[in-house]
């Protein structure tokens, strides 16, 4: 044949595809960076029993249904535990995290939140209690 | 008949050696533990097996190739979620690949770097769908270039091969 | 035509580069990881932070430790051997290692606190359900009767061998096993090299080394009766264990009257106390654990009387029921 062989192995329209690759690339980049300079970059991370269960952005307001056993929301930056169908209901009585490090646990459903990313950390590493 | 046969008899013995030196440039990249540092990114030599299979046999045997040394090497050092990531950007990586061969606008290198930036692409997705949103997309622009570059260099060391590996295998 | 080639050697040349470049800058960052984990056991969630080259295997390991001891020292699970040695057929037992320290340590502490503490609350301290959905105070005459088999001068600890003077008695390691067990990773952590670590077992939190950046570990202390995650005071730990206990953690009302999880061995009914809380800072998170029950069994003056008898190397903090703060010795200087 040979396609290859009669043309070589790089054209310019070769280049010019691997630019324009390379320039999207960067422009998600550019455009995330942006995106998350505006809003926060912080994150809650929800695990139900061990296992990570989804990622969700502070500077979004939403409501998450926690393996159809907790709801939590996310208001203002801040995530609150607001029901959940465990006995003693500790994590709804749990205070509304936003800072580096806070989390809110549900025991009887295994589940943990935590929030990473945020610009502020809390002013402890953990809690004894 | 008998002519057809034999035909048919070789070309299953070439997709069987393609198979199984995919599988084997899967173990070579298994014993250069890249991803271990830096997750996700892969060098893609499997690529060079599917871009000659893709230019001197066409899609349809590419695809099956790449299912074949996916499933093989997921079964001997990988895991479920690993075939899953792998088979997400192969199946995205041969599709841009095969579109792009088809416009026979781009040459091998074009096409080995598309390729190399949507099999990162694929693996992203997979991983939006398994985490549950997209906590993963500050991590993309760095897969995608760097599925670029290695693309871009398989691009070339597959063109290297194809020329001189005779059409009619 | 020269040009071209000479484009594409660049361009080779230059792709390998980044290519090389790109890996040789992954593999440094590799060396130290920190990775985090939490696991399930004994009723409460376990969470470790470990900053260290193995930090995944070290995880690994602290889970299995947890998972193992969980196995070990829970009065509650059937399967447990200490569920084994209180369902005994006889009143000799041969027990295992860590079942053996565990229990010496929680007979020391009963001797020590001349049966304020006592290991065997079993009786007494399984009537009273703080789990169950709605919990009920027991039976008065369930809990007098449960309460004469309450002696710790009724078990006595010889290596391995366990000897009961009475068929009724049976031992609960809840006010230690969390503290053993905590001291038991810490060691682990140690022993296989790990410089910086944080271990939260249940509200129990241990400390091996710095933070990663060198500065102390902060220790947050809950707020008695507040929401959970507000903070009392936070406290600087490095290789130390904070352990609290206090009466907020699992109570419930009855008739107008309040009732929480710690037990009065002398009663068999909630102490009357007039701590909400106690703060242990020390070295061995066993003995930690021992002393803030006992402290909060003791009420501040008394406490205080203990801690000057028993010449402790640890710092308290006293948490009273206006949950106004009482160090003591003294506040350490930060």
């Amino acid at each position: 044949m040979n396609a290859a062989k009669r043309k070589g192995l790089i054209g310019k329209s070769d280049i010019i595809l691997i630019l324009v690759l390379l320039l999207a690339s960067l422009s998600i980049f550019a455009v995330h960076t942006i995106m998350s300079s505006q809003g926060s970059s912080a994150l809650c991370r929800i695990t139900v029993n061990g296992e990570l269960y989804g990622t969700y952005e502070l500077g979004r307001d939403q409501t998450i249904d926690i393996d159809h056993t907790n709801v939590c929301t996310i208001r203002d930056g801040k995530v609150k535990m607001i029901s959940a169908n465990c006995p003693d209901q500790i994590c709804v009585d749990s205070i509304a995290v936003s800072r580096n490090g806070e989390s809110i646990v549900c025991l009887p459903n295994r589940i943990v939140i935590t929030i990473v990313g945020a610009g502020e950390s809390a002013e402890y590493d953990t809690i004894a209690s | 008949m008998g002519k057809d046969n034999r035909v048919q008899a070789g070309k299953i013995a070439w997709l069987g050696v393609m198979a199984s030196l995919g599988v084997l440039c899967g173990y070579i990249e298994y014993l250069i533990p890249v991803s271990a540092a830096f997750p996700g990114i892969k060098l893609g030599i499997c690529n060079i097996v599917i871009l000659t299979v893709l230019y001197l046999s066409g899609w349809k045997e590419a695809a099956a190739v790449s299912i074949v040394r996916i499933l093989l090497i997921g079964f001997m050092f990988g895991s479920l979620s690993s075939i899953l990531y792998s088979l997400g950007g192969t199946v995205c990586s041969l599709s841009v690949m095969a579109i792009l061969k088809r416009t026979n606008f781009f040459r091998v290198v074009g096409v080995s770097a598309a390729g190399g930036v949507f099999h990162e692409v694929g693996q992203i997705l997979i991983a939006a769908l398994i985490v549950k949103g997209f906590p993963l997309l500050w991590y993309l622009p760095i897969l995608m270039i760097a599925g670029l570059i290695c693309g871009t260099v398989i691009g070339f060391l597959s063109g290297a091969i194809l020329l001189r590996i005779p059409k009619n295998v | 035509m020269y040009h071209l080639r000479k484009l594409r050697i660049s361009l080779i040349s230059l792709s390998v580069c980044s290519a090389v470049c790109l890996c040789a800058g992954c593999t440094r960052s590799a060396s130290e990881t920190t990775s985090e984990g939490s696991g399930y056991y004994f009723d409460t969630t376990v969470s470790i932070k470990i900053t260290d080259e193995h930090a995944e295997t070290l995880l690994q390991g602290c889970m299995d430790i947890c998972e193992e001891l969980e196995n070990t020292l829970s009065a509650r699970e059937e399967s447990s051997e200490l569920y084994q040695v209180n369902h005994r057929d006889q009143n000799r037992v041969d027990i295992s290692d860590d079942l053996a320290e565990c229990i010496a340590t929680a007979l020391k502490w009963s001797e020590a606190s001349d049966g304020v503490y006592d290991l065997t609350i079993y009786p007494v301290s399984s009537l009273w359900d703080f789990h169950a959905e709605n919990p009920e105070v027991p039976d008065s005459e369930k809990v007098s009767g449960a309460l004469e088999a309450v002696d710790y001068r009724n078990v006595s600890l010889d290596g391995n061998t366990i000897t009961f003077s009475s068929d009724e008695t049976q031992i609960d390691l809840g006010g230690i096993a969390k503290g053993y067990i905590s001291e038991k990773l810490k060691t682990y952590l140690t022993e296989n090299g790990c410089t910086s670590a944080l271990i939260n077992l249940g509200g129990n939190v241990s400390t091996v080394g710095h933070k990663d950046d060198g500065s102390e570990w902060i220790v947050g202390v809950q707020k008695p009766f507040s929401v959970r995650g507000e903070v009392l005071l936070t406290v600087g730990s490095a290789d130390n264990c904070v352990i609290s206990s206090g009466i907020y953690e699992r109570y419930f009302e009855q008739d107008g009257e309040f009732y929480h999880h710690i037990i009065d061995p002398s009663t068999g009914y909630p102490t009357k106390t007039d701590l909400n809380q106690v703060t242990v800072i020390g070295s061995r998170d066993a003995d930690c654990d021992a002393l803030s029950t006992i402290c909060l069994l003791l009420g501040e003056e008394k406490a205080v009387e203990f801690y000057e008898t028993q010449n402790l190397d640890v710092t308290l903090i006293f948490t009273n029921s206006e949950n106004e703060v009482t160090w003591y010795p003294e506040e350490p200087a930060s």
